[in-house]
């Protein structure tokens, strides 16, 4: 996956657009006995009714989309602007789509974290190597916005003697789940 | 009864096709592209409701994603049962086992849990289906002894349970492939004996023999006239000479030496809870659920090859080559599907799914 932060002229952070490129067992059965057109793609009706379907669904999941602003939760809208691309040639299926924050964040005020995942694993969300952030306009010059690495075996290791030393009572703070401890980050931080 | 046995026919037909199929190829061949209505096993996720909960299509509709959804939302339901048992005692305790009955049914329904390897032994080797039955039951406990066993060590044995037992799982798993593509190996054995034009006579008057090779099941003589068919529902007796614990207990065990992850699952939720006890009954109501829908996919598989054999029951060359393709064919299937398991477990370790 991709994402694009959506960056407004005064370098407020507003929103997100994903680009997820689907693995070829799900683009199977999305598309299994859907007519095929003649240059071998799905025809663009086909693919948006599917765009709709999905976008439908996964919004009662948040649509995955995690964003932070000082550590505090902050709630997105709907998602919009959904396109759905089919590559005969790898045979994957690609999903876009913008989600805005309810109301935009300034990186200048605190650090501002998007992750995607999902809590419950049924996904497996992973960058890719080429250019996996964008922003749509420049930030301003004293902030960045960054992919913070994957965390390290040693460093999961530490997160599981961590979440072995507590007792059933404890939770993530800040409304964090468990999930969201192995998720990786999207940063954006300014220098002061 | 004729056409509960037409019913089971199409139903194994469903069964078979659609349930083992699916989680290898990730795809069936459904005839949607007609229907107005958008297929819902088009979609990413399932849309939920406020609750968490998923709503399952009609039975008839898409069964493989109804197994899905409902065994998605057992899942849910007994994971929030768990966490309300900590508070609310005995009757989320009860609540727990009654969710972990209906979560074995439906998590038996997907891959694993021996209905291929049971349903392939009782077809490939003519055994009663009560033995079948007992096989399965036999499975479904002792795989549920094996995930209390191996979870409780690993309690005892070393803090930080989860990652300890998912490495053991892994090789509990290659060795339960192992079993099972021996068992397959053999089947296929029988079979490759059992080829009709070298052992004509041979097959149809050993038949026994071919699989189970008991000297004292042929002291008695096979009269092959117009109602030979009595050769493939044999008698009580036939069977009793046929079937030992022995034999019984190897399949079994070869079944049921894979803990079923769900089980683990449960036991450490239920550890981490401090209510370990109500983990470990729930895991054999589980095995209990798991055993239901294993002997219901067997029943099914033997109803199925009767009703095919009441029409080649009077031709003996008929019914040599079926009992060929029936063991050869179930053999190869067996020891495929072990084979392609065993090297897959091999090398994710560990990473199946539940």
């Amino acid at each position: 996956m991709r994402s694009q932060l959506i960056v407004s002229d005064d370098g407020m952070i507003t929103g997100v657009r994903v680009e997820w490129k689907m693995d070829k067992g799900y683009t199977l059965e999305a598309l299994d006995g859907l007519q095929k057109t003649a240059d071998g793609n799905y025809s663009a009706a086909d693919l948006q009714a599917l765009t709709e379907e999905n976008l439908g669904a996964l919004k009662d999941y948040g649509y995955f989309v995690y964003f932070r602003s000082n550590d505090e939760k902050q709630p997105i809208g709907k998602a919009f602007d959904g396109l759905q691309t089919y590559d005969p040639k790898d045979k994957r299926l690609t999903l876009l789509f913008s989600v805005l924050l309810e109301k935009p964040l300034d990186p200048r005020q605190g650090p501002v974290t998007l992750k995607i995942y999902d809590p419950e694993f049924f996904i497996d969300f992973g960058y890719v190597d080429n250019k996996p952030i964008l922003i749509s306009k420049p930030l301003s010059k004293e902030c960045s916005a960054s992919l913070l690495p994957i965390p390290k075996d040693s460093q999961l290791e530490d997160t599981r003697m961590m979440l072995a030393s507590k007792d059933k009572a404890w939770k993530p703070g800040q409304d964090e789940d468990y999930g969201g401890l192995f998720a990786q980050p999207v940063e954006v931080k300014c220098a002061p | 009864m004729r056409t509960m046995k037409w019913l089971a026919v199409l139903l194994s037909v469903i069964f078979f096709c659609a349930i083992e199929a699916a989680p290898i190829y990730a795809q069936t061949t459904t005839p949607t592209a007609q229907t107005k209505t958008f297929d819902k096993r088009r979609l990413m996720v399932q849309p939920r409701n406020a609750d968490g909960t998923v709503t399952p299509p009609p039975f008839l509709d898409d069964p493989v994603l109804w197994v899905r959804d409902e065994q998605q939302n057992f899942y849910g339901a007994m994971s929030k049962s768990m966490r309300a048992m900590d508070s609310e005692g005995l009757s989320a305790a009860l609540t727990l086992m009654l969710l972990s009955l209906g979560y074995g049914v439906f998590h038996a329904a997907g891959p694993g849990h021996g209905k291929a390897v049971v349903s392939g032994w009782l077809l490939a080797t003519e055994t009663q289906l009560r033995r079948g039955i007992l096989v399965a039951f036999m499975s479904a406990m002792l795989q549920a002894v094996v995930a209390v066993v191996l979870v409780s060590a690993v309690l005892l044995l070393v803090s930080g349970a989860a990652a300890a037992a998912k490495d053991m799982v892994g090789w509990l798993e290659v060795a339960s492939f192992a079993m099972i593509a021996a068992v397959g190996a053999y089947v296929l054995w029988g079979g490759i004996k059992a080829f009709p034009l070298k052992h004509k006579t041979a097959t149809l008057d050993h038949h026994f023999e071919i699989v189970n090779p008991l000297p004292t099941s042929h002291s008695h003589d096979h009269v092959h006239g117009p109602e030979c068919g009595h050769a493939h529902a044999p008698n009580a007796k036939e069977v009793d000479g046929d079937w030992s614990w022995k034999r019984a207990a190897t399949l079994s065990f070869a079944v049921g030496l894979r803990p079923c992850t769900g089980a683990i699952l449960v036991l450490l939720f239920a550890y981490s809870l401090g209510i370990y006890w109500a983990g470990v009954i729930s895991t054999f109501v589980m095995g209990f659920g798991t055993f239901l829908t294993v002997s219901a996919v067997a029943a099914l598989a033997v109803y199925s090859k009767q009703l095919a054999q009441r029409y080649t029951a009077h031709d003996s060359r008929w019914t040599a080559w079926l009992n060929f393709a029936l063991r050869f064919g179930g053999g190869s299937v067996i020891l495929f599907f072990a084979a392609v398991l065993m090297i897959a477990s091999w090398q994710g370790m560990g990473d199946s799914g539940f």
